[in-house]
């Protein structure tokens, strides 16, 4: 690294730095014309990302590994460009500068064996294709870099340790002294380096360029709340990957294969065909392939569908948890495409499994999904004297604290309608002013969104939405997440601003006021589900916690996968009215895992999760299965 | 070949949660206004027979005021060609006469809407004209007769299925006979069917969406005033609110035997002794059964 370089030396540099460009302006090309998305830059999270690996360290082994690795290769080339300006430094700082040097060194080689041992054993064969050539190159850099080292040492023949070169000290044992070898080194790490720049397009250290770049452009607000698309200028999700926005091409781009989204999918944990991981692969594939057809390489008129490439049975199998957005370290999202092919199959081509149908039919015509119609929405508070908003007396702003939202679940389901009466009970014992819509609530939408149906999500928003208006509608509490998430995330961007809040975030508050006292014990051990919707999507992670802790008497437990880990109970996502005919059934893994928790109560916090637990409790075959409950319900109960 | 639909958009009363005697106790959200389903099998059924033949079209064809716009559309979206209108030339709203004048639901009697429909289906050319076997508010399972018998066709009603054969001249229909039992009828063009519910309409896609979405309805001018209403309703009666009673099972029985009395529906077998021999000893035998069960006290009855 002494060496300053030739001229020649720089015109290859030049060549490779020229070659490295135009092959990522080549890949950039398949995503960078095409549809716009909003995307704004985030400095400070790629610094994070890249400076303290915040997410890839969430698995220490391999995420230590790449620190290692990363590190290796940043210090040590800032140093030698540094090096070849030539500056004169006083011996103290360039000395230590070399123990840095040598450590980083020593780190990437520990990083890069780790790694290779991890890809050559191969326990993971759908890991990113071309691992190897830059593992390699990468090997024999800092291999042949610290034999240089060791032989320039072997020829000064220093007697001592030198404390700022150990590493190179330990090779100059092995290396002969011969400044030959030292310059034979000097070059082959020379040219693995050029070879390493060159080979960044086209190998898998493509990551290098676009991962920090999809971080850099990650999507920022209210997380994988789905954006709006623009329906009338044609915008009906994605046929084919030329559907898809720049963002949602460079996330396929900068996808490095890890499987941390597959691990973590219920989909493909109960044996299910998606698996988030294949879903990009196979975007990023057929963004080749257009590409290739564009340069007329290919002879295919049509322009591959997604379809080909990701099947109905693996769209149709995703709960919408999240956890592949939550778990990616470099912020790719699949969910969003799975929705977007959905979207096309749904309202471009009408195909929507025949199960759901009569949901989305009932959503239609009489605005809920049980179908059971407006008319009926507010049996369940028959007899309750529960306030609605278009009864007299005539609430004001000021009478009233907080709209309930009750959501078809709440107000349909016989179980969930227990919890809309417990939540009646809470808000009265604590003396909140509230009232319902009643009548003039409809579905969120939530389902036919997820579904896929965006036309019908909208024109039940806009229905709520003028509702809402109409009363001047402050703050809203709801028991669903997924009304939660609907109002709270999705609606702002249909013009309807206002502070939604779950359930459990407002009883905890009322517990912590001390505006409602709870008395009587309810179960021992208790475990709480962490609902997606609530969780993942909306950080609402500690307050059924607490609650459940405020019961007295009551033992919390916690399931082997929670909080953001947390599994989804399969009933997400439009989930809950298909069938599921593939591998095992999601509720019933998830049902077991609580159960195996030793406790004799779950709690859930949606309603959705409720009933899947329930079906998937009832089906264990156990000697003692626990009791499910929502949260609320046990408030309720806990208050006597 | 060309396919008539005849799609009835109706007000459909769901539920019955008003307050108020004079309304029948049916508030406005008990009320949906759709395309009558069984009219939406027909229409699932033409365009499965679009779907075989490439020159058969679907025409759905409408009588009176547009109250469920945008679930017509929704039919026109799923498939059919065009979609038209029977409208009177005299400007009224249509199609409106003495009869419907006084009809509580506010619709022409069978006979008048089976002319009109007649009318308009020789009008427009239709091979084969399909309606639903009834509606959800009147009923009244006539007009598909009275049209067939209009047009003097042959008719089948109920009609579950339908095929074409190769040549294109025999239809091959299914039709439920009632209690499960079915039935496979052919019949020669043109021809007259009723459809009973169980197809469901398929979901439009989204560029038919918008095509129906911006469609203007063919207006069919066609006076009602020649032909004489024969049929007047006259009262039509809400059903009054009865509470269910389900009662409970008899608590004194086995778990099993509970549970058979739920699924039967609770109907208890009647068990009795049979008496025999002259009038003389049955009246006995009777008045010995009142007093065991103590509803015959004393003895006084029998002196
Ligand atoms: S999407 Fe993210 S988590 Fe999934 S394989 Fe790609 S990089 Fe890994
Ligand atoms: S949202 Fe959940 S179910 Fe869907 S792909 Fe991601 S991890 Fe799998």
């Amino acid at each position: 690294m002494k060496a300053l370089l030739t001229s020649f030396d720089l015109l290859l540099i030049a060549s490779a730095l020229l070659i490295m460009t135009a092959g990522l302006a080549r890949r950039w090309s398949l995503w960078r014309k095409k549809k716009p998305a909003s995307a704004s830059g985030d400095w400070g999270g790629l610094a994070d990302a890249l400076v303290k690996h915040r997410d890839i360290l969430k698995r220490p082994s391999v995420g230590g590994a790449h620190l290692a690795a990363f590190w290796g290769v940043v210090i040590p080339l800032i140093v030698i460009i540094a090096a070849q300006f030539g500056f004169i430094i006083p011996q103290a700082p360039a000395d230590l500068l070399s123990l840095v040097q040598d450590l980083a060194g020593f780190a990437l080689l520990v990083g890069i064996l780790y790694l290779m041992f991890r890809r050559i054993r191969g326990a993971d064969s759908q890991g990113p294709a071309r691992t190897l050539v830059p593992m390699v190159l990468l090997l024999i850099i800092v291999l042949s870099g610290f034999l240089a080292e060791g032989a320039r040492m072997s020829i000064l023949e220093t007697a001592a340790i030198p404390w700022q070169s150990p590493a190179g000290w330990l090779f100059s044992v092995v290396s002969p002294s011969s400044p030959l070898f030292m310059q034979m080194m000097i070059r082959l790490h020379f040219f693995a380096v050029l070879l390493l720049i060159v080979a960044v397009p086209f190998t898998f250290m493509r990551h290098a360029a676009a991962s920090p770049l999809n971080v850099f452009y990650r999507k920022r607000g209210p997380r994988a709340a789905l954006t709006l698309p623009s329906i009338d200028a044609g915008q009906i999700g994605a046929k084919s990957v030329e559907d898809l926005s720049w963002k949602q091409m460079l996330d396929a781009e900068a996808c490095v294969a890890c499987g941390r989204c597959e691990e973590n999918c219920p989909a493909s944990i109960s044996n299910k065909p998606l698996s988030p991981r294949k879903v990009i692969r196979n975007i990023r594939e057929q963004m080749e392939t257009v590409a290739a057809d564009h340069k007329g390489l290919r002879n295919q008129p049509d322009a591959p569908l997604l379809e080909t490439g990701v099947s109905a049975d693996e769209m149709w199998a995703c709960t919408s948890c999240m956890a592949c957005v939550e778990h990616c370290p470099i912020c790719v999202e699949p969910l969003d495409k799975i929705i977007e092919m959905r979207r096309y199959q749904v309202m471009g081509e009408a195909r929507l499994p025949a199960e759901a149908r009569p949901m989305i039919r009932d959503l239609e015509i009489y605005g809920d999904t049980q179908g059971k119609g407006v008319a009926h929405r507010a049996d369940w508070a028959m007899h309750q004297g529960v306030p609605q908003m278009s009864q007299a007396p005539p609430l004001n702003g000021s009478d009233l604290d907080v709209l309930l939202w009750v959501g078809c679940a709440g107000a349909f389901h016989p179980r969930n309608q227990e919890t809309s009466r417990a939540m009646v009970k809470i808000l009265s014992a604590a003396g909140i002013g509230f009232a319902i819509l009643g009548k003039e609530e409809i579905c969120c939408g939530d389902p036919a969104r997820r579904i896929g149906d965006e036309i019908l999500f909208r024109k039940l928003a806009r229905a709520n939405i003028d509702r809402l208006n109409h009363y001047q509608v402050k703050k809203i509490v709801t028991m669903c997440p997924h009304c939660l998430n609907t109002l709270k995330n999705e609606y702002p961007e249909l013009g309807c601003n206002l502070e939604v809040i779950h359930a459990t975030e407002m009883v905890l508050q009322l517990i912590r006021d001390k505006r409602i006292v709870l008395k009587y014990p309810v179960a021992d051990k208790m475990v709480v589900h962490d609902a997606c919707y609530l969780g993942r999507y909306n950080q609402v992670y500690q307050q059924p916690r607490d609650i459940c802790r405020s019961v007295p008497g009551v033992q919390l437990e916690e399931a082997e996968r929670n909080r953001d880990k947390g599994f989804c109970c399969g009933g997400g996502g439009g989930r809950m009215w298909l069938h599921e005919n593939i591998g095992q059934n999601i509720n019933v893994v998830r049902a077991e895992e609580m159960a195996n928790s030793g406790a004799d109560m779950i709690g859930a916090a949606c309603p959705y999760c409720l009933v899947m637990l329930d079906d998937g409790v009832k089906s264990l075959e156990m000697e003692k299965t626990p009791k499910v409950a929502d949260i609320i319900d046990i408030v309720a109960d806990a208050m006597g | 070949m060309k396919i008539i639909v005849c799609a009835k958009q109706i007000q459909h009363t769901y539920a019955r949660t008003g307050t108020l005697p004079e309304s029948n106790y049916i508030s406005p959200e008990d009320n949906i206004y759709r395309v009558d389903p069984h009219d939406e099998a027909a229409l699932e059924l033409a365009l499965r027979l679009k779907d075989q033949r490439e020159d058969a079209t679907v025409t759905l064809l409408t009588l009176g005021p547009m109250i469920a716009e945008t679930e017509i559309r929704r039919c026109l979206a799923a498939g059919a060609d065009d979609l038209v209108r029977v409208v009177d030339p005299n400007g009224a709203p249509p199609p409106e006469n003495e009869a419907s004048a006084s009809d509580p639901l506010n619709q022409p009697d069978p006979w008048v809407k089976s002319d009109l429909i007649a009318r308009a289906v020789e009008n427009l050319g239709g091979d084969l004209a399909l309606c639903g076997k009834a509606s959800l508010d009147r009923s009244s399972s006539q007009v598909g007769a009275l049209l067939a018998h209009r047009l003097d066709r042959p008719f089948v009603s109920a009609i579950t299925d339908l095929s074409m054969d190769e040549t294109g001249g025999t239809l091959r229909v299914q039709r439920s006979a009632g209690r499960g039992v079915r039935e496979i009828i052919e019949c020669q063009l043109p021809a007259v069917f009723s459809v009973d519910l169980g197809t469901e309409l398929r979901m439009p896609k989204f560029s038919r969406r918008q095509w129906a979405r911006d469609y203007v309805p063919r207006q069919l001018e066609m006076a009602t005033d020649s032909d004489i209403p024969k049929l007047r309703c006259t009262h039509r009666f809400q059903p009054r609110p009865r509470p269910k009673i389900i009662p409970a099972p008899d608590s004194r029985l086995h778990a099993y035997d509970r549970i058979m009395q739920l699924l039967t529906g609770s109907t208890i077998e009647k068990s009795g002794e049979m008496l025999t021999g002259d009038t003389e000893s049955q009246v006995a035998g009777i008045i010995t059964f009142l007093k065991a069960n103590g509803i015959l006290e004393s003895d006084h009855a029998d002196t």
